[in-house]
């Protein structure tokens, strides 16, 4: 696997379309949730995936080895804060911000085979809440939570693709988690199973 | 921000927190947690949440991308250079071909325009002529060849050419005794010598429609009055004025004036000194304005034909855009294989 990854990378490096394409395929679903999960809307997060990729096959020279996932992750980062940044300068008032209408924009959610449609709306409902919060997170530790607990990276892999250092990944960590939990709070969507669970 | 997540416990037990959840605490510092654990239930309150939080986002669906996201080749290719070069050169060469028919037209346009005023001038040119014709001695000769350019005004350039051949024979009656005036004046051996032949027949060649004029106009120069050679612009009005101004200028701006006959006057003109010239005709003011324009034509050397700007403008059009559409031919040859 890592021998077929550096060969489609050393062919992609050589202008080949087709073998980045296969790369591409190898990381769209990640690249896209990163995406999806700092943006909170799917058609942004599409775009920022798209972009992402045309900005890594044109740099892909400049590819030294490492972890190609990192690389690659890093620069949907960047992009992501780039959409963000332009949110910023130009802030226009959505439509689909509407709590009543999180699942506007969401992408498609896979529903487990074995639960009833109730659970699986409640369950659509919790994810488009919690994206809510992640949303109200400043983007430093926004992007080192979903690295980590959304994408399950460790601490080095997180340092990498943000281009900071290990202390710093587990100082925004910590404060991430803590400002969720408290926004989670607030926002009652922190039930008390998960507390009685967690108690175990 | 700190602040805010450091409200219920201090940023050092949230990161320690944080790292016992993950399991990346040292040994020394897990024991020490627990043990706090065991005593602070507010610790262990903060630990259940954070916990509750970490898995609530672990647990989050996964989602699918709406879309593939693999890239159209079109889309990053890269520019190639090649083809803007060539694009640039092909360009070139067309402004330049274009720029090439243009000159070319206008060199038409003009040449159309230059013999029609020419046409014009000799029938001006007729009209006193016609009537100074009947005080010179040689008047029948004289009014054969206008006359025949008459006819000819009607006539195209080709035409103007042909007619031009064809009164050669008339007109060297009256040649004869046009040359004969400054052959008079000057020697024989000099008027008659061999480039001036040459350079004579040279003029000849090149200025087709003023050799013609030139002819027509000499064959008529005794009768001519000073009045209508001062108003001329071209070489056979000059050749009007000069001639019966040779008496008094010097022996360069003869040969001048044998420089602008065609060979074949010169070659009469060797047998001209036996007879008489008609110079009493002339006014001595002509005299004055023919000293002046022999002196002109000495400063400007009318001996030799200047290169045609607008010539040279057309030959280097026409490489330019030869080489300019050979050079984006290449490039684009080169880098289609």
């Amino acid at each position: 696997m890592v021998h077929e990854e550096q060969r489609l990378i050393t062919a992609a490096q050589r202008g080949n379309v087709d073998d980045f394409n296969a790369l591409v395929r190898m990381y769209e679903t990640r690249v896209y949730t990163l995406c999806y999960r700092m943006l909170g809307d799917g058609d942004s997060a599409a775009d920022a995936a798209q972009d992402a990729f045309i900005s890594a096959f044109r740099n892909i020279k400049r590819f030294r080895g490492g972890s190609f996932r990192s690389w690659i992750l890093r620069i949907a980062t960047n992009t992501c804060y780039d959409v963000l940044r332009a949110r910023k300068r130009r802030p226009t008032t959505s439509l689909d911000i509407d709590e009543d209408e999180e699942d506007v924009g969401s992408p498609l959610q896979i529903a487990d085979p074995g639960e009833s449609p109730d659970d699986t709306a409640m369950r659509h409902e919790l994810a488009s809440a919690i994206q809510g919060c992640l949303d109200k997170l400043p983007e430093e530790q926004r992007v080192v939570l979903v690295l980590s607990d959304i994408q399950g990276l460790a601490y080095e892999e997180i340092a990498e693709v943000t281009d900071t250092n290990l202390g710093t990944v587990k100082s925004r960590l910590s404060r991430a988690r803590s400002r969720l939990r408290i926004i989670l709070k607030g926002e009652e969507l922190l039930p008390a199973r998960y507390r009685h669970d967690s108690d175990r | 921000m700190t602040t805010h997540a450091s409200s219920e416990q201090p940023d050092d037990d949230l990161s320690l927190l944080s790292a016992y959840i993950d399991g990346i605490t040292t040994d020394a510092e897990r024991v020490a947690l627990e043990e706090r654990l065991q005593r602070e239930p507010a610790l262990q309150q903060e630990l259940n949440e954070l916990r509750t939080t970490v898995r609530l986002l672990s647990d989050l669906p996964p989602v699918t991308p709406p879309r593939s996201f693999t890239i159209d080749p079109a889309t990053v290719q890269p520019k190639r250079w090649w083809l803007t070069t060539a694009s640039l050169l092909q360009l070139g060469s067309a402004l330049a071909a274009v720029m090439l028919a243009l000159t070319v037209t206008f060199e038409l346009v003009a040449q159309g325009q230059l013999s029609d005023g020419t046409l014009l001038d000799s029938q001006q040119m007729t009209m006193p002529q016609d009537s100074a014709a009947g005080s010179a001695p040689n008047a029948p000769v004289a009014e054969e060849a206008p006359a025949e350019e008459t006819m000819e005004e009607d006539a195209a350039i080709e035409s103007v050419e042909e007619g031009a051949a064809k009164e050669a024979p008339p007109m060297e009656e009256a040649v004869i005794e046009s040359i004969e005036e400054g052959a008079a004046d000057t020697t024989s051996e000099e008027a008659a010598s061999e480039p001036v032949v040459e350079e004579a027949a040279e003029d000849t060649a090149l200025n087709e429609e003023g050799a013609v004029d030139t002819e027509i106009q000499e064959s008529e120069a005794p009768p001519i009055a000073p009045g209508i050679t001062s108003s001329e612009q071209d070489d056979g009005a000059n050749t009007i004025i000069e001639m019966p101004a040779a008496e008094s200028a010097p022996d360069e701006a003869f040969i001048d004036e044998q420089q602008q006959q065609d060979a074949d006057d010169t070659v009469i003109a060797q047998e001209a000194p036996v007879e008489e010239p008609e110079r009493a005709a002339v006014p001595s003011n002509t005299d004055e304005i023919a000293e002046g324009e022999s002196a002109q034509r000495e400063q400007f050397g009318n001996t030799s034909v200047p290169p045609n700007p607008l010539r040279i403008v057309q030959i280097i059009l026409a490489v330019l855009a030869v080489v300019l559409g050979v050079a984006a031919w290449r490039v684009t040859r080169q880098q289609s294989r």
